[in-house]
């Protein structure tokens, strides 16, 4: 391309870019001045404020509208829809990356692109995905779930949720291959066969997801702890709010490590002297990554064990066997899930006793673990009915994972296990049980629950749900099984190629992940259509109203 | 998005991000960046290599700063660097273009000034900071493997910290039939020959040239 040629293309571009941003502007401008002289006739001078009141409480379906309002559940919308935007891109890279593993040979795409699209898949996917719904549901459920005095950090929230997309957004840009681990020296390699030629990018974009979620997290547990009624004691409060509540202090007790981090190794670009230099080494790195990295694998499973104990208490019409221990089980994962962060680095030198120690440590979380599902189980048990609606089939498939996933788990945090399956596939398929099965499940589950909410009294199709429940399990389970099977013999994860002895369990994996795609789209298609119809119920979720009752059947009995 | 549309406006919305995602993902450049390779070398060929702020010196301690490194192809280059200073150092090497009068010419004349402009991101990083440790004489070892089809050339390495004074030349010279104008033709590929054109840096592509040559009748 001639340089005059590139000159025009940039002009139009540009131009058409700039009409875009100008269009947005304008659209919000007037709908901002508009909504404002309403609040000035009804007596109000800040018109953010007039507008959270009136639609405090009220089902919020999804309009334009959410991107000029700041209530909570505005937010909320923002959060899980944009989440779900970020779930198909993370996921289509996913599906990408599985089919060109087809040849043993990187022959379909080259190793480098296969390297960026994984670092994209899993950092989108914990980052924006897996976090992005938390929050979102956080945002969404709990104003009308804990019945708020007051919600006024609107502002703060759309700044946080801002920072978060932007981030997600520069990240995508950045084309960052270093791995979700940020390990330097590779991520200090500003090339395309190291981390990619716009990796500081890729580190701002991180520093600014952090801030958002930070933010983010910090208004949530205000709202929980500072707004909500008066009448909702603690002891009454559904599981689903306390598992926020952990979730978040994990989030905002570990997060600062690898915060500051970021910014060190920011520094390093410039001249090496935190992580490469002499007097320092990329374990430091690691242990800095690894405090926050533990925790934040357990922020993509806590929020969603309150949302199955949520949906199991709807559908089965029974309080929850224990709520005590449901609630203590949980934090106690929230304590131990801070102490595990080693067995990320057991082969990494830490020595014998550090090891001997996380090793135990990992294999006391069983018992938080099972606590939960045990909870779940008995509360299942002690149902006269369970309605298997499609959510609740979802809840019941990641109880299901989750077992597999976590004893997987269990194994792999022991040392003797983890010499040989460290670096395979056998870790792959561990956390994508609990991934694809349980935080992917449930929150389809809590998709399609919301779903008359969200498309003001639509139903969605029960007959193309189930079969995207039916498809996705299916295909989650071929595929992590493939995986840990794989594993287990030695196929090494993350590279663009394989030792052709491995083609069984990589073809079957493959066609797991092709399943999963398309089970995916089966949803996005209902979606669709189903919002085509006319509304034909009322726009109320069982998750959010008719809370009286369902504090009787949640909270403490 | 309230109206009937509000499904598929979002689906349109995803399969639209998606596309561009994909799109944007899958054009990222691959080449042009310099890879370790594992294909057998023919030759083995040890580069001693002082760290000094000043300037890359030809064995330990001497006053031969940033040589013009010859290597020919196929050979499996050490860089033996030792610690000669106690600031810390790295060692880079990176790929400029095939041989060509004028781009030799304007690295010879520009790198001094900008050695950025040249480098590009197609670097490799033999030896990193914490490998070159600060402590004085100490003594470390990187390589890098010139095999392959497309690896004769020239080639600028350089430390990162210090890039304005520790930067220099290695030039990898085809096996035979090369015709390419600057050739300076090693005919003993497992000996280290090397031009100390200190001197000579800034003043013309010739006076390079006819230094290599007198080194070229001195080896042979």
């Amino acid at each position: 391309m001639s340089t005059i040629d590139l000159l025009i293309l940039a002009s139009v571009v540009g131009s058409l870019v700039a009409i875009l941003v100008f269009a947005v502007y304008y659209l919000t401008a007037s709908k901002a001045e508009s909504l404002s002289l309403t609040a000035k006739e009804e007596g109000y001078t800040d018109s953010n404020a007039y507008w959270r009141e009136q639609l405090y409480g009220k089902p919020r379906p999804l309009t334009w509208s959410i991107f000029t309002y700041d209530d909570a559940k505005s937010i909320g919308l923002r959060y899980i829809f944009t989440s779900v935007v970020f779930l198909f891109i993370a996921g289509a890279f996913g599906v990408l990356m599985r089919v060109s593993l087809f040849d043993p040979n990187p022959v379909i795409i080259q190793p480098i692109i296969y390297n960026i699209l994984m670092t994209q898949h899993a950092t989108l996917m914990i980052y924006m995905f897996a976090i992005g719904a938390a929050l979102g549901f956080g945002y969404y459920l709990l104003p009308t779930q804990l019945r708020l005095k007051r919600d006024n950090m609107g502002h703060w929230s759309s700044v946080a949720y801002w920072l978060w997309v932007l981030g997600g957004a520069l990240f995508v840009l950045s084309r960052s291959s270093m791995r979700w681990y940020l390990y330097p020296p590779l991520s200090l390699q500003l090339t395309p066969t190291g981390a990619g030629t716009f990796n500081w990018l890729a580190i701002i974009a991180m520093e600014l997801i952090f801030i958002g979620i930070t933010m983010a997290s910090i208004i949530v547990l205000k709202v929980i702890f500072i707004d909500r009624s008066d009448d909702i004691t603690l002891s009454k409060m559904p599981i689903f709010a306390w598992s926020v509540v952990f979730t978040l202090i994990m989030l905002l007790s570990s997060d600062e490590p690898l915060m500051v981090g970021l910014g060190m190794l920011f520094y390093d670009f410039f001249n090496p002297v935190f992580f490469t230099g002499a007097t320092s080494t990329p374990l430091t790195f690691a242990v800095l990554f690894w405090f926050w990295g533990h925790p934040i694998v357990y922020i993509a499973v806590i929020p969603y064990f309150g949302l199955m104990y949520d949906i199991i208490t709807r559908f089965t019409k029974t309080p929850v066997y224990s709520y005590f221990s449901g609630v203590f089980s949980l934090g106690l994962l929230m304590i131990l899930s801070e102490l595990v962060w080693g067995h990320h680095l057991l082969n990494s030198g830490l020595g014998i006793d550090w090891v001997l120690f996380f090793t135990s440590a990992s294999f006391v979380v069983v018992i938080p673990s099972a606590l939960t599902i045990f909870n779940m189980i008995g509360t299942l048990w002690k149902a006269e009915k369970i309605r298997l609606t499609t959510p609740m089939m979802f809840v019941i498939n990641a109880i299901l994972d989750f077992i597999i996933g976590g004893v997987l788990g269990v194994m792999l945090a022991n040392q003797s296990v983890n010499e040989v399956a460290h670096g395979t596939y056998f870790v792959t398929g561990h956390f994508h049980f609990i991934f694809v099965g349980l935080t992917l499940g449930v929150t389809m589950a809590v998709f399609y629950l919301l779903y008359p909410t969200f498309s003001n009294g639509r139903v969605y199709d029960e007959r193309l749900a189930k079969w995207h429940l039916y498809i996705t399990a299916f295909g989650s389970l071929l595929m992590s099984f493939s995986w840990t099977v794989g594993g287990y013999l030695g196929m090494p994860r993350s590279v663009a190629g394989y030792f052709a002895q491995f083609q069984p369990y990589q073809d079957s994996a493959i066609i797991g992940g092709v399943i999963i795609g398309i089970g995916q789209l089966v949803f996005l298609y209902n979606i669709a259509k189903s919002w085509l119809a006319q509304p034909t119920t009322d726009p109320y979720n069982i998750l959010e109203y008719r809370t009286e009752t369902n504090q009787e059947i949640g909270g403490g009995e | 998005m309230a109206s009937n549309k509000g499904g598929v406006t979002f689906a349109l919305i995803i399969v639209l991000l998606v596309s561009v995602a994909f799109g944007y993902v899958l054009t990222s450049p691959t080449g042009g960046g310099l890879t370790y390779s594992n294909s057998p070398t023919k030759y083995t060929q040890y580069i001693n290599l002082g760290a000094d702020a000043a300037g890359w010196e030809y064995n330990y301690n001497t006053s031969d700063r940033n040589p013009v490194l010859n290597v020919q192809l196929s050979t499996l280059v050490y860089f033996n660097v030792t610690e000669e200073d106690g600031a810390p150092h790295n060692l880079y090497v990176a790929y400029d273009g095939s041989y060509s009068s004028t781009l030799f010419a304007k690295l010879v004349s520009d790198q001094k000034n900008n050695p950025k402009s040249i480098e590009g991101s197609n670097n490799y990083k033999v030896l990193s900071t914490s490998q070159i440790t600060q402590t004085i004489g100490h003594k470390t070892q990187g390589k890098f493997p010139f095999v392959g089809s497309k690896m004769a050339g020239i080639y600028t390495y350089w430390c990162s910290v210090h890039y304005t004074t520790m930067v220099g030349l290695l030039i990898v010279n085809a096996t035979s039939g090369s015709t390419s104008v600057v050739t300076p033709n090693v005919a003993n590929g497992a000996t280290p020959s090397h031009v100390n054109n200190q001197s000579t840096y800034s003043t013309s592509v010739s006076n390079v040239l006819l230094a290599l040559e007198t080194a070229l009748k001195t080896v042979e």
